[in-house]
């Protein structure tokens, strides 16, 4: 018996999407980031000798492999639910990117078969570290080819390429499939930093042993290396990405950066502004432990953490009154009461760009009181506290970023679209004329 | 405008916007927690 066209009750079919996608982005971002980082601590390890990188390169991969079943399960989940929730729309994009998918099930084998074999060999490749290291790194790149295939269908879905589908260059890299690819790998190395540092405060602070202190000390630390690192070449990124879809899907940008869903970003800058000064707080804090002291050093930190607060407080001042219409928080107006200060240009880009220029000084002050090491165990609570501030807040990042992604496309719901101007929410084909990719779309040249 | 918001047909009510946010964090810490839980004796 056919099933007919189906919605799910209560919640509706859209949401059963958005959270299993959601949730499996949650898990997949972090296993292969997770991969690499391990990988590239157990190499640190090799070559410094210090068994910390080791016991947590170790520790990483476990939970890699422990958590793997759990996104895996969710991608599966989510592919049956697309199918069957959305089997015309499905069938399209089997259409357009067969191959894409294809390889990507392929990559998709392949890193879970080079993650269990690298856990599994660690300690039989004890004495053959660079080709133990190698394992984990190819894991890596396995899931990285696998997450460039699904940039390509998702980025595809935003700003279809204006060619027909059989042109195979033009759609797998139409627009914003480069950006969003380098945004998602640099976020990947980001997010799991944030959440390693997050993990260690946790274990420091319940920790009680001399040397699980200065293990947790310093993985907190190491943590927010690659969450801070990573996060402050974000918004270059982030800029190009939002250029794309300004030239390809002008209404999509409109929506998300003028008009009623504009205040997904000033919910992303909140965020970011919670994670660049709890992590800039931490630097502080930390200088105050390096085996060398360095007072001018730190003095000059404490004035980062100041410009870090201004920059990012510009960086919040709403654009008008018109905040969240869809709560009805509309104050004095709406969109018609300017506020000052909350303009994109010239503030937005000043509080950005002074954003990063400010995280690249704090983070060089940072690694250059690194170099000369830190006594480990010593850190107060509240440091630590900040540390899993930043582990909340980059979940939070990640879902109001996929949702600002998928958010995009409803434009105003008059149609919204599952390939903007292509294919409906309703997975009705736009006429031709309106499509990018005109009749190719529907399969036919 | 919490009515019209549901009233709005193809697009996502401010309910099931929520209810979407906590399943994906209830769905996610949980995983998180089960997997510290069965590795934490190892």
């Amino acid at each position: 018996m056919p099933i007919g066209n189906l919605d799910v009750p209560v919640i509706g079919k859209n949401v059963v999407i958005a959270v299993l996608v959601q949730t499996h982005i949650l898990f997949a971002a972090f296993i292969i980031g997770a991969v690499l980082v391990a990988a590239t601590s157990e190499y640190l390890g090799m070559v410094t000798k210090q068994p910390r990188y080791e016991r947590l390169a170790r520790n990483l991969a476990r939970f890699v492999v422990l958590l793997f079943a759990s996104g895996a399960a969710l991608a599966i989940t989510f592919v049956l639910a697309l199918v069957t929730l959305f089997p015309v729309f499905f069938s399209i994009l089997q259409n357009i990117f067969f191959w894409v998918f294809l390889v990507e099930a392929f990559m998709f084998l392949g890193q879970i078969i080079i993650v269990y074999a690298w856990y599994n060999v660690w300690d039989k490749l004890a004495y053959r570290k660079v080709l133990h290291v190698t394992f984990g790194m190819i894991a890596g790149f396995f899931g990285l080819m696998a997450m460039t295939m699904i940039d390509a269908v998702a980025s595809y879905m935003l700003t279809p390429a204006q060619a027909p589908v059989t042109d195979v260059a033009r759609t797998f890299l139409n627009q914003t499939m480069v950006p969003l690819n380098m945004h998602r790998f640099v976020g990947n190395f980001s997010y799991v930093g944030f959440l390693v540092a997050g993990w260690g405060a946790w274990r420091y602070l319940r920790s009680t042993r001399e040397e699980d202190r200065e293990y947790y000390d310093w993985m907190g630390h190491w943590g927010l290396i690659w969450g801070f690192g990573f996060l402050i070449v974000q918004p270059v990124i982030g800029y190009g990405y939002l250029k794309g879809i300004r030239e390809s899907s002008p209404e999509a940008f409109d929506t998300i950066m003028l008009g009623d869903k504009s205040w997904v970003f000033n919910l992303l800058v909140l965020w970011i502004a919670v994670m660049s000064i709890a992590s800039t707080a931490y630097f502080v804090h930390k200088l105050r432990f390096a085996t060398k002291p360095m007072p001018g050093l730190r003095k000059m930190a404490i004035g980062a953490l100041g410009f870090t607060a201004l920059f990012t407080v510009l960086n919040i001042i709403p654009a008008d009154t018109d905040l969240v219409p869809q709560l009805g928080l509309v104050f004095f107006g709406g969109e018609d009461t300017k506020i000052p200060l909350g303009d994109m240009y010239p503030w937005k880009y000043i509080g950005l760009i002074g954003l990063m220029v400010v995280g690249f000084f704090i983070a060089t002050l940072y690694l250059r009181a690194t170099a000369s090491g830190f006594r480990w165990g010593r850190a107060s609570r509240w440091s630590q506290f900040a540390l899993i501030a930043c582990a909340a807040t980059v979940v939070l990042t990640m879902i109001t970023m996929g949702y600002t992604r998928e958010t995009a496309r409803r434009v105003d719901n008059d149609p919204g679209y599952l390939i903007y101007n292509c294919v409906t929410l309703e997975q009705e084909l736009t006429p031709p004329e309106t499509c990018p990719a005109g009749d190719s779309i529907a399969g036919r040249d | 405008m919490l009515e019209l918001a549901l009233l709005q047909g193809a697009g996502v009510s401010i309910p099931r916007f929520f209810a979407a946010f906590f399943l994906i964090l209830i769905i996610y810490t949980g995983a998180l927690l089960f997997t510290y839980w069965i590795s934490k004796d190892e």
